[in-house]
């Protein structure tokens, strides 16, 4: 045991030399600080069905790409998203202490997809320096698009966060554009399957007394969503889930 | 008539007119709230109730003609006609499909009821549920159930295409610019097939792409037809027996420590009997696009994963108790994913056991995952092991949310399924948070550190993290947020001979909104700075400014978008500003057949040691005249014309300067046909 103990000491001693000796002198510093040099592992890119490739209709708004980046140690991360060559926008975000970040492209502006056909995107690192080959996806755009883009509706009443008596409730919302029908759904939690739904013509609609007995709980949260149709029944506009609940 | 799957996964059907809106529908991603609000409600009432008449009522108040009470009907929207036997306040009505009040989309006479559904129904069982009150007040109920399937053969069987082409033609362009084809064409065939019938279902998805240009095209493209994705599922059901394989682009997504959203292509079948699953997959590691590697199945790991997956559910389901295990060889490179090069090995193994006993009020997760990785095959050293844990809780307390984690990551832990994972770290972290009113509040801590073995060798660094972020909602068209992360690195247990590390970075934001009518603005500004302690003294600052205004109206949405990104190095006191100008201009005039339609990106970079001093336009527009009103329900063409400009100006190094401008002709179409 004594051997084997003073051995190991050796060669703790031989290595703690060598690396006092040959690796700093070297520029590989074991310094504490320099291993926290800020390096890019690995880039994956990918859209939100987690594919390198998509097919979008023209003029979609919400098409997403994401970026995985494992990066060990701690800097600033500069670079930009780009899609054929044009800059959308640049991401300065300092990272640290070793690990993986998902970056999105931004809602503002949106990926273009107002050209039909293939798209190319890429997101280019600028600092720290790698050597590693710039990823790329793709997604091709359908020539045919929607004829509008998508609107938010107002909605009157109630308003968001409203609790309310526990009784037949009506809710009111604007006629955006050409609106011809509207549905709108009652929710436990936003994204959530709605409880309760409603198709109608006109800007109002007034909970029935015996769905809001069987559905609806005084004291719990609600959310509710107004979606709007043209004649066609495209979707035209809608809004974000507004809560309410009902007083106890 | 055709037939598609709403993404709620419920299947809808719709009829020709309204081909375009659920194409729409489906683009916009807003399907899966209508069709879900259509098939998916929950009223009690209108759950396998039968003609039901409510206390008090006396006798038949309502006859329904058709369809014939629990009857199975072969139609897509199938209509219903009910005749009122006695009078009642009408006011009072309240018609309910599946449980959607439909009152006021269904034509309501004194006499009765008339109603044809404006979108196909699932094939199933569907209640109507009518409810009123007399003029006595007393209360009337009635519920019919009837059947539906869509042809006399199958419950549903559709076949739904949509070609595409797009040409393009060069009408002038620089000759220095060699990238760009003279003529290109690209087409793109969707197929969407669906049959199902009593317990079986069938299912085949793809994109077919096309694509040829007067010079070489570059990988992942090649000239003429590629499948650009394939997707083929079989179900089939049978009381507690569920069995599923698909084959083509599919994903597989186990724990982040074995194997996580794997997309690839390859086949996946599970088993699922009673409270018992079963899952094998063998998929391909590399990315590929187009019909490399065929059907992405392979018997052995040369550069495929191959894994398989059991589990039990226990306690009514309220406890599931997994064991997955993969195996496998990967490049590590796509043409999506740039990694560390040569060719990796490795097995993993993982146990995890997930419970819900309290109803979404406290879940739990214990994971312990083994593995076996060799980094590289190629040089001399083999394969080592390591291990994985990860213990977890969380859930919702009324209006608070929470989660707390530990988890040991070792230190040559890696997974081929997973190889984005953090490794080397322990540690815990905790998330919370409220929403009161019109005020929400998260809260995020952590604490880990590496070096999990205690090599002497190397310091140990922990790592702290803290996150509160706050919004308000309180102003109507005015939401505020602000949010503020502190982070910080601290080394312990360093060798003699090595200075100890500490970094702390500060970053603190807002955000504000502000909407009226057709016009929205947001603004947010961020302030970042990474304060090096140590001799280094390496800091840098990263601050950022966005301005984005909006207007929306019918026919024209005009979004430009306004940045600075300032960075700043401290040691050598160089700063850096980037201004980026952006504008999204869509709009649409003379009745929708003219639109034209502008993105483009104006970039200002410069240092101010004069490093760097350069100005960056690129900007595309298209001009296109709709030609549908020619040639309706046959396909829908245009014709147009598209121009991209470049203009780079570099002071620091002219020689990268560019100025160019390419314009195309360009003829496009859409032709749906579907069976």
């Amino acid at each position: 045991m004594f051997v084997c103990g003073e051995k190991m000491k050796r060669i703790l001693l031989a290595l703690r030399l060598f690396f006092i000796l040959i690796i700093i002198p070297a520029g590989i510093s074991p310094d504490a600080s320099a291993a926290t040099e800020l390096k890019i592992r690995r880039i994956s890119l990918y859209f939100e069905n987690r594919r390198p490739e998509t097919t979008v209709q023209r003029n979609t708004a919400d098409l997403k790409a994401f970026a995985d980046i494992a990066f060990t140690g701690s800097g600033l991360l500069e670079g930009y998203w780009e899609v054929n060559g044009r800059v959308l926008s640049r991401v300065s975000q300092h990272l640290q202490g070793s690990g993986s970040i998902t970056l999105q492209t931004p809602k503002d502006p949106p990926m273009p997809a107002f050209d039909p056909g293939t798209q190319i995107v890429k997101f280019i690192i600028v600092y720290p320096s790698t050597s590693l080959p710039v990823p790329s996806i793709l997604y091709f755009v359908v020539p045919e698009g929607s004829p509008y883009n998508l609107l938010d509706i107002r909605v009157f009443s109630p308003r968001n966060g409203a609790s309310v008596a526990y009784a037949p409730l009506k809710f009111t919302w604007e006629r955006a554009r050409e609106t011809a029908h509207f549905l709108v759904g009652f929710y436990s939690r936003p994204g959530s399957k709605p409880l309760f739904s409603a198709y109608i013509n006109d800007t109002e609609y007034l909970l029935p007394e015996s769905v809001l007995r069987q559905l609806f709980r005084p004291g719990q949260k609600y959310y509710w969503k107004v979606i709007c149709f043209d004649e066609k029944y495209n979707i035209i506009c809608e809004n974000d889930p507004q809560g309410f609940s009902f007083r106890k | 008539m055709i037939r598609r799957d709403s993404p709620s996964g419920n299947d809808v059907l719709m009829s020709d007119d309204h081909t375009s809106s659920l194409r729409y529908m489906r683009r916009l991603k807003i399907s899966v709230a209508f069709f879900a609000l259509l098939c998916c409600c929950t009223v009690p009432a209108a759950q396998g109730q039968e003609q039901t008449a409510a206390p008090g009522m006396q006798g038949e108040w309502v006859r329904v003609i058709s369809p014939t009470e629990t009857a199975e009907i072969v139609a897509q929207k199938p209509a219903f006609k009910i005749e009122f036997l006695r009078p009642f306040n009408i006011g009072t009505l309240v018609i309910l499909l599946d449980g959607a009040d439909i009152t006021q989309i269904s034509k309501v006479t004194e006499t009765g009821i008339e109603f044809t559904p404006v979108m196909v129904i699932q094939a199933g069982t569907h209640t109507i549920s009518l409810s009123a009150t007399d003029k006595e007040g007393l209360q009337l109920q009635r519920n019919i159930t009837f059947r539906s399937r869509h042809t006399k053969a199958f419950d549903e069987a559709y076949m739904s295409n949509e070609a595409s082409l797009v040409y393009e033609n060069v009408f002038g362009k620089p000759e220095t610019v060699h990238t760009t084809p003279h003529s290109r064409l690209e087409g793109n065939l969707r197929v969407d097939t669906k049959i199902r019938d009593k317990g079986w279902q069938f299912t085949f998805n793809t994109n077919i792409r096309y694509l040829d240009q007067d010079i070489p095209v570059i990988r992942p493209f090649k000239k003429g037809f590629d499948a650009a994705n394939w997707l083929f599922t079989g179900l089939y059901t049978k009381e507690s027996l569920q069995l599923r394989t698909n084959i083509g682009d599919v994903q597989i997504n186990e724990t982040p420590y074995t194997v996580a959203n794997f997309a690839r292509k390859g086949g996946i079948f599970e088993l699922v009997y009673d409270r018992f699953s079963f899952k094998a997959f063998s998929v391909m590691t590399e990315q590929v696009f187009g019909q490399r590697g065929g059907t992405g199945i392979e018997g052995n790991t040369d550069r495929h994963l191959l894994g398989v997956t059991g589990g039990v559910k226990l306690f009514d389901s309220k406890a599931e108790l997994k064991a997955i295990y993969a195996t496998g060889e990967d490049t590590g490179n796509s043409f999506n994913i740039s990694g560390a090069s040569g060719i990796k090995k490795g097995d993993v193994l993982g146990l995890v056991l997930n419970s819900d006993f309290f109803s979404n009020k406290m879940r739990t997760e214990f994971e312990a995952d083994f593995s076996k990785f060799d980094p590289d095959l190629s040089d001399e050293f083999g394969s080592k092991q390591d291990k994985a844990y990860k213990i977890k809780a969380g859930g919702y307390l009324d209006s608070f949310s929470y989660e707390a984690m530990y988890e040991y990551v070792g230190r040559d832990y890696a997974a081929i399924g997973s190889q984005g994972l953090p490794r080397d770290r322990e540690g815990f972290s905790m998330i919370g948070g409220t929403a009161v009113g019109a005020h929400a509040v998260n809260v995020a801590l952590s604490r880990f550190h590496d070096n999990v073995r205690g090599d002497e060798l190397f310091p140990r660094i922990d790592s702290y993290q803290g996150t509160v972020d706050y919004s308000l909602n309180s102003i109507p068209n005015l939401p505020l947020g602000i949010n503020y992360q502190k982070s910080i690195q601290d080394s312990t247990r360093e060798p003699s001979g090595t200075s100890p590390l500490e970094i702390d970075t500060d970053t603190l934001s807002g955000r504000v909104g502000y909407t009226r009518d057709k016009f929205m603005i947001n603004a947010m500004a961020a302030y970042s700075l990474m304060n090096d302690k140590t001799q280094g003294n390496n800091d840098t600052t990263s601050v950022t400014y966005a301005v984005t205004p909006a207007y929306n109206a019918p026919g024209l949405s005009i979004n430009p978008n306004l940045t600075l990104n300032q960075s700043k190095n401290h040691v050598s006191q160089v700063t850096t500003d980037t201004y980026t100008v952006n504008l999204d201009l869509r709009s649409r005039f003379f009745k929708e057949r003219v639109s034209f339609d502008v993105g483009g990106t104006y970039l200002i970079s410069k240092a101010n040691n004069g490093s760097l001093d350069m100005r960056n336009l690129n900007a595309n527009f298209r001009l296109s005249y709709n030609l549908q009103a020619f040639l309706k329900k046959i396909m829908k063409p245009s014709i147009g014309v598209r121009g991209t400009y470049i203009k780079i100006t570099d002071r620091i190094n002219p020689i990268a300067n560019r100025d160019e401008f390419t314009l195309f002709l360009v003829l496009a179409t859409v032709m749906p046909f579907s069976f």
